[in-house]
């Protein structure tokens, strides 16, 4: 009898979890960039910034991985991570500021949801090419955050 | 302990697992509640807003409505009923700007709960403390502005509490009506402030 019930839960529990498991598995084997901008990353004519910073927003993660500056605009990459499921994060309220005292306010961008959080790539218009220095700058109701991004021009 | 023994306790392991894993992933653990409040809670907390201070709750058929406000904006968040007995994030969450240099702060948005309504939510915040009553103007939203008399108005009234937040709330679905004045009236019933949208 006991072996009936266990087994049944088993089996009963793998069939729920089924998409699941699927989404875990090709999860694992699926890239997280988009090809469009790993081909623009690996073209050479993009010149990356990597940020590399962490900042925690609430009870959230936002981790800032890079800047890809183009010849004709401005990517900017992160990750969320979320600590429970809601509203999906706000790109809009990030913005750019270089040292020359432009302001670049978010133009467009896409997401991928993940099991975690979710990847976005915000696009912005060109920055000048001898920039030195950056500011991310993050500003929503009271919640405001700015991250300074120094930018080494001899890694061109 | 023999190797049945083992077998079973290892089994009976994989199905608890299982049940653990099943639960913990299920929106009915970190997204449904069996409370309003909560799911209100959460949308703010997830919208990066609040928490606001909850000065009212309104039911209205399947949504519940928090009036509320938090620091320099107010807000009318809706949170919706789901499967008859929880909550989920509805729309109308995070804050609009009182504009303190107004005798009174609105916005208003629409959004469709199920197939018979698309709910249409007017809400705001009366910083002028002369107003006590505050009424709504409303029209046939096929009618142009020349083209409807005084007796089509419709007039809806919220008499203001302490809190001094409002909310008038009309089904599209039943009655697609746009709002064309609003007014503020003080407690002779003498107009104080007045907007009107043609």
């Amino acid at each position: 009898m006991g072996k009936i019930i266990r087994r049944t839960l088993i089996i009963v529990c793998l069939f729920i979890l089924i998409p699941d498991i699927i989404y875990m598995v090709t999860e694992a084997f699926s890239r997280d960039l988009p090809r469009e901008i790993r081909e623009k990353m690996n073209s050479g004519e993009t010149f990356i910034i990597d940020v590399d910073e962490e900042v925690k927003l609430d009870q959230d993660i936002i981790e800032f991985e890079q800047i890809l500056m183009l010849e004709d605009e401005t990517l900017l990459l992160f990750e969320v991570h979320n600590n429970e499921p809601g509203w999906s994060f706000p790109a809009t309220a990030l913005s750019i500021k270089d040292d020359k005292g432009n302001n670049y306010t978010y133009r467009s961008g896409s997401s991928s949801g993940k099991k975690w959080g979710s990847i976005h790539f915000s696009n912005y218009d060109a920055l000048p090419n001898d920039v030195q220095n950056l500011v991310i700058d993050f500003s929503w109701f009271d919640r405001s955050f700015r991250i300074e991004v120094p930018v080494d021009q001899e890694d061109r | 302990m023999n190797t049945q023994k083992i077998k079973t306790l290892t089994e009976w392991g994989a199905a608890i697992l299982l049940i653990v894993w099943i639960y913990f992933q299920s929106p009915y653990f970190n997204y449904y509640h069996l409370s309003p409040l909560e799911a209100h809670q959460q949308s703010e907390r997830t919208f990066y807003y609040g928490p606001s201070e909850v000065v009212e709750e309104v039911e209205i058929g399947d949504a519940r409505i928090y009036l509320g406000t938090y620091k320099n904006w107010f807000s009318a968040n809706m949170v919706l009923k789901h499967k008859g007995i929880f909550w989920a994030p509805g729309s109308g969450v995070g804050g609009h700007e009182i504009n303190k240099s107004k005798d009174l702060s609105y916005s208003w948005s629409g959004s469709s709960i199920d197939k018979d309504t698309m709910l249409m939510r007017f809400y705001g915040i009366v910083t002028n403390p002369e107003i006590v009553d505050v009424e709504l103007d409303l029209v046939e939203a096929t009618l142009n502005s020349d083209s409807y008399q005084k007796d089509q108005i419709n007039t809806l009234s919220f008499h203001l509490k302490n809190h001094r937040m409002f909310l008038f709330h009309w089904n599209m679905q039943e009655n697609n009506y746009r709002q064309v004045a609003i007014r503020g009236l003080d407690e002779n019933g003498e107009v104080v402030y007045e907007e009107e949208w043609p």
